[in-house]
């Protein structure tokens, strides 16, 4: 392997261990505690942990979107065009294909 | 004396025969790694843009339920890892990390997953950036700053496909179906906003931070 080669860390990596993501192995660990900021919530049941052991899981849970509104089809579609208008032709053949059988 | 990590989860483990013990090896360990678990998790969450406390709360109650219900799931292998309280963090990571992952899931209606599949090749694969180490490693601002220039979706978007990032591998189909139903949108829409946010964030490193990427 050459020096260089050596040096090169995927931007995956870097992500996880700049505390973007969560860390991976131990060594991303090592490296993710440097970055990591001290959340100021106490973790839940702090002063009674054995509660979690009662609860049991959580299974009533749901991602929310902060602060972004409903994303309709259209809106995703339109963003992922650059922001340009859907041409006639290309809508017609879209419509066309959402009515074929699946 | 300190008890190691795997002392209390064989203490743990014999939860049938000792209670007080178990709980009190239970909360011992919770006491030494909760506050790691839970500002990773809020950390991890914000970036995502889906923190809130309660998510950030159940998350860390259902790893440590799981730590409770499976403590000898984690072995510490002195040729493999160099520390048990590093070792020990990034398991509690991963269930975390496969707690979000159903939560994707969940927080979807599978009617169109089922079925689903994705030719290999369809999503390029993530190795093709890769940044200088030693300029990138503590260098979280012009990460962040990078990100910023993301909508909150977008950004969402292309974390999650790093999240289940493997080396040298595509996107699992099923994080990319999870993605196309919680955003009610379609594979190639997902593929162009993370083709295009991956090249967004490419073009800040290299400009900015001025690191070279390699293609």
């Amino acid at each position: 392997m050459k020096k260089s080669d050596k040096n090169k860390v995927d931007l995956a990596k870097a992500f996880r261990i700049n505390g973007l993501l969560l860390p991976a192995d131990e060594s991303e660990v090592e490296a993710f505690e440097r970055n990591l900021e001290a959340d100021s919530n106490d973790p839940i049941d702090w002063n009674d942990p054995v509660k979690i052991i009662a609860r049991g899981r959580v299974k009533k849970m749901s991602l929310k979107k902060n602060d972004i509104d409903d994303s309709s089809v259209e809106n995703l579609s339109m963003a992922a065009r650059d922001g340009k208008n859907i041409s006639e032709n290309v809508r017609k053949k879209m419509n066309e294909d959402r009515k074929k059988p699946k | 004396m300190e008890q190691s990590v795997e002392d209390l989860l064989l203490v743990i483990s014999e939860q049938e025969i000792d209670v007080d013990g178990a709980k009190k090896a239970f909360t011992e360990l919770y006491r030494k790694y909760a506050i790691f678990l839970n500002s990773a998790v809020a950390m991890h969450a914000k970036s995502k843009g889906v923190y809130d406390k309660n998510l950030v709360d159940n998350v860390v109650n259902n790893v440590f339920f799981e730590v409770h219900a499976h403590p000898l799931n984690f072995v510490f292998d002195e040729e493999r890892h160099k520390s048990e309280e590093f070792a020990f963090k990034a398991w509690i990571s991963q269930i975390a990390r496969n707690e979000f992952s159903d939560l994707l899931r969940n927080s979807i209606t599978y009617s169109t997953i089922q079925g689903h599949t994705i030719d290999d090749g369809i999503i390029e694969r993530f190795a093709e950036i890769e940044v200088e180490e030693e300029i990138l490693s503590d260098n979280r601002k012009a990460l962040d700053k990078a990100l910023s220039m993301l909508s909150d979706r977008d950004k969402h978007i292309l974390l999650t496909c790093f999240d289940y990032y493997e080396d040298g591998k595509n996107t699992p189909s099923e994080v990319l179906n999870s993605l196309c139903e919680y955003w009610g949108t379609t594979k190639p829409n997902i593929r162009q906003v993370k083709k295009r946010s991956l090249e967004k964030v490419k073009s800040y490193l290299e400009k900015a931070v001025n690191l070279k990427a390699i293609k």
